[in-house]
């Protein structure tokens, strides 16, 4: 658990240089390249919750098919801070490392897939209770539990011209908790949100 | 501005959902509302507690399956009734429900279960006082589960009495119990000339199978269908459909339905590797030394009525009763409601 850990750690840390190297390497107008994403995240509408985070295009690459129209291919490295609100049960929080593969068309429909490896989901308990192996009871304060949360995703969005909101989303997430009770729980989560910069878009 | 605006109504929002995560219980002991969580050998298991609590009288309802969930059976008049008397404490059990945690698979099992209800029952003593009156129902596997607690070292003496309802606390007597009991209803409707063909197959079919193995897979299945083949013919009354939307609210609103199925699979499936089905307390039933209730439906085809006969002639409570109800099947608690809250606030006022 400790070596997973450090990997989950050094991974944050990575991304952390690679956010700062594009702070710090601003394109020619000046502005940072970073890209915001916030919306709305749960496995049903009953089960609220948020999610944000950043987004650093890494590398983009466009084709031009037989029929002249244009598609486009983004490689991005994506951290996102989310979490949830499972009624009578927990809040979920997680932090989510990994990278997108984005492509859009000329009509400005975008299709994204992802994949998160290194992600950690942690469980926020209502009162809780410990019995030692003794039977003595105590209360807890802030019981919690945490899991390495891998996750996939897939998703469709539309790109907006000339505006600071980029483009609206929505995706699948099917996340893996482990270990989760004497297994792997899947879970399956909706986000619908946006993507924001805080300079308009040039790129349509 | 924009921005300035943006993290207000972030700020809301976040506001709104912790208020709505805090406000998710109640202190009122009249009407008590919230979960607990019990954290007992690696594993975080909620109690949802509901009803009057200033009646200092707890019932632990262990649901069945096993990999249901604690909030299925918060259903039909029966719940609602026995929550205006008393407190009922509706627990997930390892593993199922919205139950979490990090531990072995060899460590699903019943032993370990029962002492998580053990656990349960000392944390109820700790929040509402020692003076608190407990006691164990369970149903179904959930009688497999409370059965063991009470055969449990000294488990028992936290509980006030034990109702035991269609309880399957012997797996191979269930089965081969099941079997014998399609062949006795069976051959009755066949007499009785009702769903012939039903009948003569799932005779036909019954009659086939291995006595000498467990395997619930056929025949807890053509259980269920028998039961309302028997409930089309007037033999098993209607499913109590008092307050109808109660179960949708609890699966969907209250519980993560994704979450609870696949754990509650996942885990039942680990209790039948860890050796459930040749599971069987029969012979440490005479360790029972508190008061006891037993509840069968004369129509089940799941957990057969002699088994409840069985427990009756073993535990050494003095105080025991088998109460069979005439127009039910595996659930009797949904077809004879009113009879039910009658029989069991009886014996816990008694007691």
């Amino acid at each position: 658990m400790i070596r997973l850990y450090s990997i989950v750690l050094s991974f944050i840390f990575l991304c952390f240089c690679v956010c700062s190297y594009a702070q710090s390497n601003k394109n020619i107008s000046g502005k940072s390249p970073i890209e915001y994403s916030l919306g709305y995240f749960g496995n049903s509408i009953w089960n609220p919750g948020l999610i944000g985070g950043i987004e650093y295009p890494l590398k983009s690459k466009t084709k031009t098919k037989k029929s002249g129209r244009d598609i486009t291919w983004d490689f991005v490295v994506t951290h996102q801070l989310g979490f949830y609100w499972d009624p009578k049960s927990h809040v979920g929080a997680m932090v989510n490392n990994g990278i997108i593969l984005r492509k859009t068309n000329s009509s400005n429909r975008q299709i994204t897939y992802a994949f998160s490896p290194l992600n950690y989901h942690r469980s926020f308990l209502p009162e809780t209770y410990n019995v030692d192996d003794s039977g003595n009871v105590s209360r807890l304060k802030f019981a919690s539990r945490g899991n390495y949360a891998p996750s996939i995703s897939i998703g469709i969005g539309k790109l907006k011209e000339n505006k600071k909101t980029l483009a609206h989303h929505f995706k699948l997430h099917i996340m893996m908790l482990i270990p989760y009770n004497a297994g792997i729980l899947p879970s399956l989560n909706l986000e619908y949100g946006y993507r924001f910069s805080r300079r308009k878009n040039d790129r349509v | 501005m924009k921005t300035q605006m943006l993290s207000i109504d972030l700020y809301k929002i976040l506001l709104f959902l912790f208020a709505g995560l805090i406000s998710c219980s109640s202190d009122d002991l009249s009407d008590l509302n919230e979960v607990i969580y019990v954290r007992h050998a690696n594993a975080d298991i909620p109690a949802h507690i509901y009803g009057n609590g200033t009646s200092e009288t707890f019932i632990i309802l262990l649901h069945g399956g096993p990999g249901g969930s604690g909030l299925d059976y918060r259903i039909g008049s029966y719940s609602e009734r026995l929550e205006e008397r008393y407190a009922v404490v509706y627990f997930d059990q390892r593993g199922q429900g919205m139950a979490q945690g990090n531990y072995d698979k060899d460590e699903v099992t019943v032993e370990l279960m029962a002492a998580d209800v053990d656990a349960l029952a000392r944390v109820l003593h700790h929040k509402y006082g020692n003076d608190i009156r407990l006691f164990l129902l369970g149903h179904s596997w959930g009688g497999t589960l409370g059965s063991t607690v009470m055969v449990t070292e000294n488990y028992q003496q936290q509980y006030n009495g034990w109702i035991e309802v269609s309880g399957a606390h012997d797996l191979p007597q269930t089965y081969r119990g099941a079997i014998r009991q399609f062949q006795t209803i069976g051959s009755e409707q066949i007499q009785l000339g009702n769903n012939m063909s039903f009948w003569e197959s799932s005779l036909t079919r019954v009659n086939e199978l291995d006595t000498n193995t467990v395997d619930f897979s056929y025949i807890n299945k053509r259980a269920f269908e028998a039961e309302q083949k028997l409930n089309d013919d007037g033999f098993i009354n209607d499913r109590d459909e008092e307050n109808p939307f109660l179960p949708i609210k609890n699966l969907i609103f209250v519980n993560n339905i994704i979450t609870t199925t696949i754990a509650g699979t996942t885990t039942a499936q680990q209790l039948v590797d860890n050796g459930l089905e040749s599971y069987s307390v029969t012979d440490q039933l005479s360790s029972i030394q508190i008061p006891t209730l037993l509840i069968w439906g004369r129509y089940d085809l799941v957990v057969s009525p002699e088994l409840g006969t069985t427990a009756l002639n073993r535990i050494a409570s003095l105080d025991k009763e088998l109460v069979v109800f005439e127009r039910s099947g595996h659930s009797p608690m949904i077809t004879e409601p009113d009879r039910f809250v009658q029989v069991v606030s009886g014996f816990i006022d008694t007691h």
